[in-house]
């Protein structure tokens, strides 16, 4: 049905602008003023006749110039695509219909480019104004709608072609929800009537949902292609590794308070006080993988490694750690002493480790409090909100602020 | 070339890009009327009126070079961006994208046969029934309007790739207006020059159109033929570069 060979798509960058004739002649004399940037390098795929694909990747790593190819309104540099059955492309956001014609005319035309007969346009146009919902507006301008209902009727539209082969570019990013639950009901019964569809698109969740298989690019590289649990674990493990290089620096030296009291210093982030008897020297996070990160999916698993450095004999340390949301609500905190755990000697350096078992928080930017003190509340060192991690979900369904482990049960 | 549902195509765009451009104006149809009628004005007071040109029917003989030249100026001006200025579309969704360009010379087509029929009106005022030999108009009509469509072709390509087409089109479009037979009769032309005058394949074509419509004389087969293959050629090698290049629009759009 599509069969997409050794693909690669170069783009000139020009170094000077050469998009008019006398910068032509300007530049005559000098060679190669451009720079050749690989849009897509080397894709091979097959896609058999009602599979639906879903293509993933992060901004700028070829999805569109990948459909476009597909749709043919790009050449391929290297490589070819062959394509059987009439393919209806949705590329980019609101579809260049004519702003000074009404809806219903917009339709008409933009039916008969992608090939529809005038007669079957007429059949048609009720349904498509009833899928795009904007019945009330239909004989109004085109200027005069809002770039969501432009989608959505180019959308409507698309789908009412009756193509064998439809590519969807983030159709979902400007609809509303009522509109999404529709694309998802239009998604069903492409999978019903073996449409085969290339859906692009960040809503992971749709992705798991409807998705045969899902290509991961990466800066025009195909880096897999593959059942869709499997390729958005790891996209989103590759974007993390990538957030990584990045991140934000552990602060780990701050002045030294002076507060009086410890209530008001714990409100400050970034601060740290003790004595030093045991002083933390590094605290480090942990994914699933035991990669250390500062990004982590909710419902994964998450290690708190806590490092530090004996200065004096201590009897009965205890280590504590609190969580706080970005706005500085406290959300969890704990310690060893709450928790009944006795360490009677500690070495000269070491760890200590701190598992949560499942992250419950949806997302959102985490600050952490590391400390160690004796059992009566003596601070050896506190680090108040010093460290911070992210938390990111997969989905856009989950409401609310933490997963709580629950279920269901009807009574019969 | 076309299937039939691509032709419909053609007469929907035609029909929207006509109904677009009187839609919005109150007086609509006088509009496009309005601009040549005033050139027609303003001509006839410097050369009729100041210079005292001495030709028979003059507002008759510069009011149809006036039609002819206007469309043939604003087809391949529209003509030169037809491509780029749907290039929302065009970006997004592989079809036949001359139809874009043959539609707006059709659009512009329409809107100057609109005029003819007002030109014929003022004729039958001012000179009573025109001869049979003024059928032969069509001839030079057609030849007009495939010059149009055959450059078209070739400018909405290079537009794409080179942007000051625009400005060049512009004075190239200031000097041929000029070197035309529009304000003045081709008699006037040196004999020694007219060989070269006569390239311009519009001088053929204006001085065909006064011909059969305004001097009842039957158009001069060489004339004809000269300009039938000049014609040709514009077409055939419009439409060749287009080919050549339209896989390529969307590299460059």
């Amino acid at each position: 049905m599509i069969e997409v060979k050794n693909l690669s798509k170069s783009f000139r960058i020009q170094n000077e602008k050469t998009d008019t004739l006398f910068d032509v002649i300007k530049n005559i004399r000098m060679s190669k003023n451009y720079t050749n940037i690989w849009a897509l390098k080397n894709i091979n795929f097959n896609v058999k006749r009602g599979e639906f694909i879903g293509i993933i990747g992060e901004n700028g790593s070829g999805k569109t110039t990948l459909l476009k190819i597909i749709a043919k309104v790009l050449n391929p540099t290297k490589g070819y695509v062959k394509t059987e059955g009439r393919i209806v492309p949705f590329l980019e956001l609101g579809l260049g219909f004519h702003d000074e014609l009404t809806g219903r005319e917009n339709v008409y035309l933009y039916s008969q480019i992608m090939g529809l007969d005038k007669k079957e346009v007429n059949e048609k146009i009720e349904d498509i104004i009833r899928f795009s919902g904007i019945k009330n507006f239909i004989d109004a301008k085109l200027n005069t709608y809002s770039s969501g209902m432009k989608v959505r009727l180019a959308f409507s539209t698309a789908i009412q072609t009756n193509p064998d082969i439809i590519l969807v570019d983030e159709v979902l990013a400007v609809g509303d929800m009522k509109f999404q639950q529709k694309c998802f009901d239009i998604f069903r019964k492409f999978k019903e009537d073996k449409k085969t569809v290339l859906y692009v698109s960040h809503d992971m969740s749709s992705i798991k949902k409807f998705c045969d298989r899902v290509i991961l690019l990466n800066k025009g590289r195909q880096i897999i292609i593959d059942e869709p649990e499997y390729v958005t674990d790891k996209y989103f493990y590759s974007m993390i590794r990538d957030n990584e290089k990045n991140r934000i620096e552990f602060r780990t030296e701050a002045n030294k308070p002076d507060f009086r009291r410890i209530e008001d210093l714990k409100k400050t982030v970034n601060i740290r006080w003790g004595t030093k008897e045991i002083e933390i020297t590094k605290v480090e996070l942990f994914n699933k993988f035991n990669k250390k990160s500062n990004m982590f999916v909710s419902g994964d698993p998450l290690k708190i490694r806590i490092h530090y450095k004996k200065n004096e004999e201590i009897k009965n340390p205890v280590f504590g750690i609190g969580i706080f949301y970005e706005n500085g609500k406290h959300c969890f905190g704990t310690n060893t002493q709450v928790e009944k755990y006795k360490i009677n000697k500690i070495n000269e350096r070491g760890y200590i480790d701190f598992f949560i078992r499942k992250i419950i928080m949806w997302e959102g930017n985490f600050y952490l409090n590391v400390m160690v003190h004796d059992d009566k509340h003596y601070h050896y060192d506190w680090h108040n909100k010093t460290y911070m991690f992210k938390v990111v979900k997969l989905n856009n369904y989950d409401q609310g602020l933490f997963n709580l482990n629950c279920k269901w049960k009807i009574s019969k | 070339m076309f299937t039939k549902q691509e032709i419909n195509l053609i007469k929907e765009l035609t029909l929207n890009e006509l109904k677009l451009k009187y839609r919005n104006s109150f007086l609509g149809f006088s509009w496009s009327f309005l601009k040549p009628l005033s050139m027609l004005m303003i001509l006839y007071l410097v050369f009729k009126v100041f210079i005292k040109i001495d030709v028979n029917n003059y507002a008759l003989v510069l009011l149809l070079g006036i039609l002819i030249w206007n469309f043939f100026a604003e087809s391949t001006s529209f003509g030169l961006s037809s491509i780029n200025s749907k290039a929302s579309i065009v970006k997004k969704i592989n079809f036949k994208y001359e139809i874009l360009i043959i539609s707006n010379c059709l659009t512009s087509f329409l809107s100057f046969l609109l005029n003819f029929l007002v030109f014929i009106i003022i004729l039958l005022f001012a000179k009573g029934m025109p001869s049979l030999l003024s059928i032969y108009i069509i001839i030079p009509i057609i030849e007009i309007f495939l010059i149009s469509l055959g450059l078209s072709f070739i400018l909405s390509i290079l537009f794409i790739r080179y942007k000051d087409i625009i400005h060049i089109w512009d004075i190239f479009l200031q000097i041929g207006f000029w070197i035309s037979p529009i304000a003045y009769p081709i008699d006037l032309i040196p004999l020694e020059y007219k060989k070269a005058y006569m390239l311009n394949p519009l001088a053929n074509i204006i001085t065909a159109s006064r011909d059969v419509i305004l001097n009842n004389r039957p158009p001069s087969l060489s004339l004809i033929f000269t300009s039938l293959i000049t014609t040709l050629v514009i077409l055939v090698f419009g439409y060749l570069i287009y080919r050549y290049n339209h896989k390529n629009i969307g590299e460059y759009l």
